[in-house]
């Protein structure tokens, strides 16, 4: 009952009433313009050479849900707590939202899923279970990689692994301070879980040594990928090399990892500007060592690395070269070396020249050499695999596939970027490869049809998961498709360092320390998630013509009966998940095929 | 209780007693004070309803409109270019058939750019559909925005209720403010169904034929018709439990006049010292005030005025190429009489110039004197 004096019965006979509505009127009819809405890709997500969908993790996280998030990171990587740490980050640098104050911090947030999310891996298994059986040797980044991937698509996958403990690079040569073993081990567990047999403690290689030879494998597995890695540390070609007290850096890393107590004495010099020479020199430091100094000509390290090795102590020469090892009582005691300065020869070739008469003597009680390495690859050549004249694998680009029929090959072993997101990278595309050889499809066609933005990342998940297909991961949205205008700025959450200088040096605790769940938060909340919808419901609430439906999780459907192509929804929504495409005849929709 | 109080803040004080739930406004001279004190008494928790600060005159009366549909008891008050503005939303409200208050305090309408009193600006929201009435002075001012609620919630179309800038908005006078029990007692809680019942929704406003929008204007017609016995109800509801009240006409010295000067708003009170000094002087003078725009008084204006020979008619306004409107008005009420008095026309006061007493004498002197009335009005300015 109505208890209003005036009731609404009342009022009927006044003024008028419908009950009916106006849908006849098609008022779409009225323009040509109409908005579309398809969820693009982000430039970090270009930048990232695993091809992780970064937006819609983050997208998942701002609304609490970071199982999902981490969720969204695993159907590209299977190691998204190793590289929330020690990734290269290339993905930051792409990032929109330096444009307006400061890029996001992405690895921190890859960390923070890989150290809180749950992951629940029988949510992942193939939907079909298929025959071919697949080796893998090698159970670094790029193998496990490979293995993870093929594991997914329904393929009884067996690692090998020479090692007691698989992992790689990852376990043998980052150390502990940077990757905590535990972190590893629990991502290996995961891949275990999807499926993948890892066999530790068997060498590849020649029969008659008592090793498992590739023939072998050839005859058991069907397809076999070659992520062997480079752990043949390559030689400086000075006089001394072979004196006792002078270590190669990648043994002096695997031996600090299975436990060995090395003693470096006081002085200790590193001869490399790379990754692997910061590691030793920090990892030196840690082992004892008071002075530790590095000579290189140049320094590919990451920039954060070399400050962390600066702040923890180690000396940095001026661009140099080693000359001599100079040798006392039949054991190294200093290194001669000489200044060089960078110029450019002939054909654009840099070299690095020798200061006449600017010789200098480091003492050292023990020198590392970490200059680079080769992989071991002999028995791979004496298999009849191709080795390039470098050493390394030879494959052919943008297929993965050796010399040989059947054998693929990525990771350091093949030459690809040493970094560990590449090397993952290069996995994935090994068990496309794989995956394509024994399909039959053409590897360079299905790599175009899921490669993200210009390449050469591409997306498992868009070759698994059809429901992820409405996504044009071709199209990537560059800052000034972006509406800011209700973004405040909010500088950088960045990742504490959980120990001083000096407190390290007594340990092999992790330095840097992971996002807490309130800064986690804060940072999520920059994230502008470029071409990811979030459901903000902007388009939605500020359409006048009530022609953006809302699909709840498939998110909205634009009604082009009724939309007058005003474009208030493309030009308000802050992703540009929206944008307004004209279907008027002769325009470019039309011509295609397209048009209503 | 009487309190000193100028007449924006009379008008306040009634918009708190009527216990208004919703007031969108935006401020405007000479009418700001309404605005602000109303604010004031949002501040103090003195009002029941709440302040929505709008962006345009045009969208107060949108949000009250809106509100009102919904279901509650609605105010705003402008003056000249904001009642202006406002005009497509007040044919909105009218056609809505929302029993929307609004005051507005008359102030001449650009160009030229002026302030002062001047009735064109709510005369020619004329045809909107709006009820109006003009006041005297403070306490008529907070009077009839009781009674005003009173009237369009039965009758379910809008009213102005109209006073003067400056002479009425910011004069102080005394003015009697009734206690709440009272005004409750005259004026019960908004009693309107909202229009808008998600249970069974419906479109309001829909696009119509001719023959039905012709129905729903004859309907509203009609009912503003209706509002003549219900004005005069609420009057002697008023009277009786506030103790005062006003015609929709006040005649003064009418019978027997040889000549009654007709006026509106403030000007009245000068022409009441006017009329009472020539009656000193031994001349039949009487004073008919007309309060009631619309609906017109008609009826009441020719009972007045039937037997009456000249009539003056003192207008605050202009419609050129015409002349005063309340004399329009007047003329066009009384042509149906056999006896039809002769309608004299002034135009005094434009702008709020000032009209004094002896001005007001001089023009019945004028009239008096005429053999007929002009074709045009006579401007009575000080200046010439």
């Amino acid at each position: 009952m109505d208890q209003h004096r005036i009731t609404i019965k009342d009022i009927e006979p006044l003024v008028p009433f419908s009950r009916g509505s106006t849908e006849i009127f098609l008022t779409g009819q009225w323009s040509p313009r109409k908005p579309l809405y398809v969820e693009k890709t982000s430039p970090c997500r270009q930048g990232c050479p695993i091809g992780n969908d970064i937006a819609r993790a983050f997208a998942y996280a701002a609304r609490g849900d970071y199982d999902e998030a981490l969720r969204i990171y695993r159907q590209e990587n299977p190691l998204p707590g190793v590289c929330g740490r020690v990734c290269y980050q290339p993905c930051e640098g792409e990032c929109n939202r330096k444009d307006f104050d400061e890029a996001i911090n992405i690895r921190g947030f890859e960390r923070f899923l890989a150290d809180h999310g749950t992951v629940d891996t029988r949510r992942e298994l193939p939907l079909r279970l298929r025959e071919e059986r697949i080796a893998v040797i090698g159970s670094g980044p790029a193998g496990l990689s490979a293995a993870y991937h093929l594991a997914r698509l329904g393929y009884p996958v067996t690692i090998f692994e020479a090692l007691p403990e698989p992992g790689g690079m990852l376990m043998y040569g980052i150390p502990e301070y940077r990757l905590p073993k535990a972190v590893l081990r629990r991502e290996i567990g995961y891949i275990k879980q999807s499926g993948v047999h890892i066999r530790t403690g068997v060498r590849v290689g020649a029969e008659e040594q008592g090793q498992l030879s590739l023939a072998r494998i050839r005859r058991d597995f069907q397809a076999v990928f070659i992520g062997v890695g480079a752990h043949r540390a390559m030689r400086v070609g000075v006089e001394g090399e072979e004196l006792p007290g002078l270590l190669e850096g990648i043994g002096f890393l695997r031996g600090t990892a299975l436990g060995e107590k090395r003693e470096t004495g006081r002085r200790v010099a590193v001869v490399g500007g790379g990754n692997t020479a910061m590691d030793c020199a920090r990892t030196a430091r840690r082992m004892g060592a008071e002075e530790v100094r590095i000579i290189c000509p140049e320094m590919p390290a990451l920039a954060e690395e070399v400050a962390a090795a600066r702040r923890e102590g180690v000396k940095i020469e001026p661009p140099s070269i080693p000359t001599r090892i100079i040798s006392k009582n039949g054991r190294v005691s200093s290194l001669e070396c000489i200044a060089t300065n960078l110029e450019t020869g002939a054909g654009g070739r840099v070299e690095f020249v020798p200061l006449k008469g600017s010789e200098f003597v480091v003492p050292a009680d023990t020198i590392i050499v970490a200059v680079g390495q080769t992989p071991e690859a002999d028995f791979l050549r004496e298999s009849g695999v191709t080795i390039n004249e470098k050493g390394f694998i030879e494959i052919s680009a943008g297929t993965a596939a050796t010399s040989m029929e059947g054998v693929f090959a990525g990771g350091d072993g093949a030459a690809a970027k040493g970094f560990v997101a590449d090397a993952i990278a290069s996995g994935k595309m090994g068990a496309l490869a794989i995956f394509c050889f024994f399909e039959g499809k053409d590897v360079k066609k299905e790599l175009e049809k899921h490669s993200i933005g210009y390449g050469p990342s591409f997306s498992f998940r868009h070759l698994i998961d059809r429901e992820d297909n409405q996504i044009d991961l071709k199209n990537i949205v560059t800052y000034d498709r972006l509406n800011t205008i209700c973004v405040p700025h909010a500088s950088r959450n960045q990742n504490p360092e959980r120990l001083g200088a000096k407190q390290r040096l007594g340990t092999f605790r992790e330095v840097s320390s992971g996002l807490s769940p309130g800064l986690m938060e804060a940072e999520v909340s920059r994230c502008f998630t470029c071409g990811t919808c979030t459901r903000c419901d902007l388009c939605f609430l500020l359409c006048p013509d009530i022609s953006i439906m809302r699909l709840g999780e498939e998110g909205y459907r634009v009604r082009t009966d009724f939309c007058k192509g005003c474009g208030v929804c493309a030009t308000t929504c802050p992703r540009h998940v929206i944008e307004m495409e004209d279907y008027s005849p002769g325009s470019s929709r039309t011509t295609a095929g397209g048009g209503l | 209780m009487r309190q000193l109080l100028a007449g924006n803040y009379a008008v306040a004080e009634a918009v708190r007693l009527a216990k208004v739930q919703l007031v969108a406004a935006y401020p405007i001279t000479p009418q700001t004070p309404i605005y602000e004190k109303l604010s004031d008494m949002e501040n103090e928790g003195k009002l029941t309803g709440i302040m929505m600060r709008m962006e345009s005159e045009h969208s107060a009366m949108a949000a009250c409109i809106a509100a009102s549909l919904a279901g509650v008891r609605t105010f705003t008050a402008t003056a000249s270019q904001g009642l202006a503005l406002m005009h497509e939303m007040l044919h909105f409200a009218s056609g809505n058939r929302v029993p929307i208050v609004m005051c507005n305090v008359n102030r001449v309408v650009s160009a030229p750019w002026a302030f002062g009193s001047d009735q064109s600006d709510s005369l020619s929201q004329r045809d909107t559909g709006w009820m109006q009435f003009y006041c005297e002075d403070a306490q008529e001012a907070l009077d009839t925005v009781l009674q005003a609620y009173s009237i369009a919630e039965q009758a379910l179309l809008p009213v102005m209720v109209v006073i003067d800038g400056f002479f009425t908005s910011h004069f102080i006078e005394p003015v009697d403010v009734p206690d709440q029990a009272s005004v409750d007692a005259f004026l019960p809680p908004f009693s309107v169904a909202t229009r808008f019942n998600i249970e069974d929704p419906a479109y309001v406003n829909n696009v119509v034929n001719p023959e039905q929008y012709m129905g729903y204007r004859q309907r509203s017609f009609e009912d503003m018709e209706k509002t003549r016995p219900i004005i005069r109800e609420v009057n002697q509801r008023y009277q009786r439990i506030i103790g005062r009240g006003y015609g929709v006409v006040e005649p003064l010295n009418c019978d027997g006049a040889e000549i009654v000067l007709v006026t509106s708003g403030a000007m009245t009170s000068t022409a009441r010292v006017a009329i009472e000094s020539l009656r000193e002087k031994g001349l039949a003078v009487g004073l008919l005030k007309l309060k009631a725009f619309r609906p017109f008084p008609t009826e009441e204006v020719q009972e007045v005025l039937k037997n009456v020979p000249k009539v003056a008619v003192l207008d605050r306004n202009i419609s050129l190429g015409k002349e005063g409107i309340w004399c329009q008005e007047l003329k066009a009420a009384l042509y149906p009489l056999t006896y039809r008095p002769e309608v004299h026309g002034f135009i005094a006061g434009i702008c709020g110039a000032d009209v004094s007493p002896d001005m007001i004498e001089g023009m019945v002197f004028q009239a008096l004197n005429r053999a007929k009335p002009e074709r045009v009005p006579t401007w009575v300015r000080r200046d010439g």
